[in-house]
């Protein structure tokens, strides 16, 4: 009988339709393009190991800090340099087509992203989103310094941010500024999650954890430290100072130490955001790095990318403050990606938008929002939604064929959406930008 | 689309091997991995190294071995997580629209997450991709008879298994009889 069961048991697995479709893997390969794609590992191996690639580096180093030392400043380089720098963004920004679109989810290799200042999604989205800071920003730098914005890819970031502020310091003024460098910071993460640990505050080094440094209470995942302990943790954070806003969060890949009021916040972080995944994307990073650098300010393809991680790490901030944590690192999904092309995820965007400013459940376009695909039902920004616009944003919905599942979730901003599947350490899905 | 000639080599070559492929990572990712995250991994690996594959008619030799390796590899970098099995659950469902199937499918995938990864790969290989005992002992790297022998064990196993989860439903039963009684 066992026999039997066992037997019948492999039947209907071999029997049965594989669980995807021999079609979806055709569509696919065709979507895999031509030429060599290294890998990650071998990437790594090509970049960091090959003697070919150090030696050229180096030549090429030496190279060009002999020509600039002997020529002082080129004049044509200084008037390509100004051209460029007349030039707005508008001028050479150009809509991104889809294939541009489908291998940019990448972000560099864990460097530091963010050892400069970490803000806000509202802040992120008011200053990312802006062309004119970006432009003004690029034009600024490449004014005082007279140097290409490819030759420091995160200057542009920082320096966008740090003006779009309006010239505001972005460290809390009120207590006391957080003059902490990024080394304090690293250092000081790994301290707390050393102590934390050791007094059974945390379970795991990957916990997610949350300090409200109170005046005279700190709280650590809402729980109130005892005397003993409080001494210990305000010794430890002493450079993090204290306030009824000012709280450390922290997670395995990256920590915010500042005042956090609501979704703003104003403060120092350091940390990974999200990770490099798309095959085809470090491909193209290659390839950029092996062409000729443009004369003068980022390609288009640059400003995309550029344009793309600030939305991206935007809507993770919105999500980690709704989950805590849940975002986690974005990861391209080829079989989603075919089906919820641009145009089909463009239409979904504005037909989200519109239905949500009619029912009244968003004030303006610039809000970000995250649409869970549950089951069981439809939850907005963490919360339920009554009957009665549950129905009208499922009948929006339904349009797009949109497959329920407990993990699934759209996410929007006004310039992007992602749509995917939450899953523990990694969103699998699709993202575009809609501008 | 007009396919290029690599692709359409590829693609000729993948035919044949897609029932089988999937299957065995399925079962190798059930409560572990998402299937479509490894799928797109082993063929973007496979595309890439296509050319450097003598025997084209061996890729799903080729794809069985990136696939265990490569998940390997994946459970090495992060443990097995809990919420994986309802997420591979909930995948099986929304794919086998039969609840029978669905059901026994499921079933005889958790037992076999449960053997050894050796006895379970040779299970998984022989009875649901359909793959000849010399076929995977080459794949394996070892003889027909330590095939045979996996083969057996595992079967035994699994058996020994079903015993088991049969004797904890009767005792349940039993018990919700005398209750009732």
């Amino acid at each position: 009988m066992k026999e039997n069961k066992l037997d019948h048991l492999f039947e209907v697995a071999r029997s049965s339709e594989p669980e995807i479709s021999n079609e979806a893997i055709g569509t696919f390969v065709k979507g895999i393009p031509d030429g060599q794609i290294p890998s990650s590992s071998s990437l790594n191996q090509s970049l960091f190991t090959s003697k070919y690639f150090i030696m050229l580096s180096l030549i090429i180093l030496i190279g060009s800090f002999l020509f600039f030392q002997a020529n002082q400043i080129d004049k044509t380089v200084e008037q390509s340099l100004e051209i460029e720098a007349k030039t707005s963004f508008e001028e050479i920004y150009i809509e991104p087509t889809e294939h541009e679109i489908y291998f940019v989810e990448f972000i560099r290799e864990p460097q530091e992203i963010a050892s400069a200042n970490i803000y806000s999604e509202s802040t992120i989205s008011k200053l990312s989103i802006g062309e004119e800071s970006i432009s003004e920003s690029s034009n600024e730098h490449l004014r005082k310094r007279g140097k290409t914005m490819d030759e420091k890819p995160n200057s542009t970031v920082k320096q966008s941010v740090q003006q779009g502020a309006g010239g505001i310091d972005v460290f809390p003024s009120d207590n006391d500024k957080i003059k902490m460098s990024s080394r304090d910071v690293i250092k000081l993460k790994k301290n707390l999650y050393k102590n934390l640990l050791n007094d059974d505050l945390i379970n795991s080094k990957s916990s997610h954890v949350e300090i409200r440094l109170k005046e005279r209470a700190i709280l650590v995942n809402g729980k109130e430290l005892d005397v003993t302990q409080y001494s210990k943790y305000r010794n430890l954070t002493r450079d993090a100072g204290w306030g009824e806003k000012r709280m450390i969060k922290m997670t395995e890949k990256n920590i915010r130490i500042g005042d956090f009021d609501g979704l703003n916040f104003k403060g120092v972080g350091v940390g990974r955001f999200f990770e490099p995944n798309d095959l085809s994307d470090i491909k193209q990073e290659l390839e950029g790095k092996n062409n000729k650098k443009e004369k003068a300010g980022q390609s288009v393809e640059d400003l995309n990318r550029e344009k793309m991680k600030k939305e991206l790490a935007a809507l993770n901030f919105f999500v980690d403050e709704i989950y805590g944590g849940a975002a986690g690192p974005f990861r391209k999904s080829f079989f989603l990606g075919n089906k919820y092309n641009h145009k089909v995820m463009a239409e979904l965007h504005q037909v989200m938008y519109k239905e949500l400013i009619e029912l009244k459940l968003t004030e303006n376009i610039q809000s970000m929002h995250v649409l869970e695909l549950k089951d069981d039902g439809l939850m907005l920004n963490g919360a339920e939604l009554n009957s009665e616009d549950e129905n009208k944003l499922n009948i929006a919905l339904s349009i797009f064929n949109l497959k329920r599942k407990d993990y699934r979730m759209i996410k929007m901003s006004e310039h992007s959406i992602a749509l995917g599947d939450y899953r523990p350490g990694s969103f699998t899905g699709v993202f575009y930008l809609m501008d | 689309m007009k396919l290029n000639p690599k692709h359409k080599n590829f693609l000729e070559a993948y035919d044949g091997c897609h029932d089988s492929f999937v299957k065995y990572c399925s079962a190798l990712c059930y409560g572990k991995m998402n299937t479509e995250d490894l799928i797109q991994d082993v063929i973007l690996s496979a595309y890439k190294n296509f050319d450097k594959i003598a025997k084209k008619d061996e890729l799903s030799h080729y794809l069985i071995r990136a696939a265990r390796n490569k998940s390997i590899s994946n459970w090495r970098k992060k443990k097995p997580q809990t919420e994986l099995n309802d997420l591979s659950v909930k995948n099986l469902e929304s794919k086998y629209r039969n609840a029978e199937v669905n059901l026994d499918i499921q079933y005889l995938y958790k037992l076999l997450s449960k053997l050894p990864e050796t006895q379970r790969e040779a299970i998984v290989l022989f009875e649901i991709s359909g793959f000849k005992i010399k076929e995977i002992a080459k794949m394996q790297e070892s003889s027909e008879g330590a095939v045979k022998t996996k083969l057996s064990r595992g079967r035994q196993k699994l058996k020994d298994m079903m015993k088991q989860e049969e004797i904890k439903i009767n005792d349940v039963s039993k018990t919700s009889n005398q209750i009732k009684e």
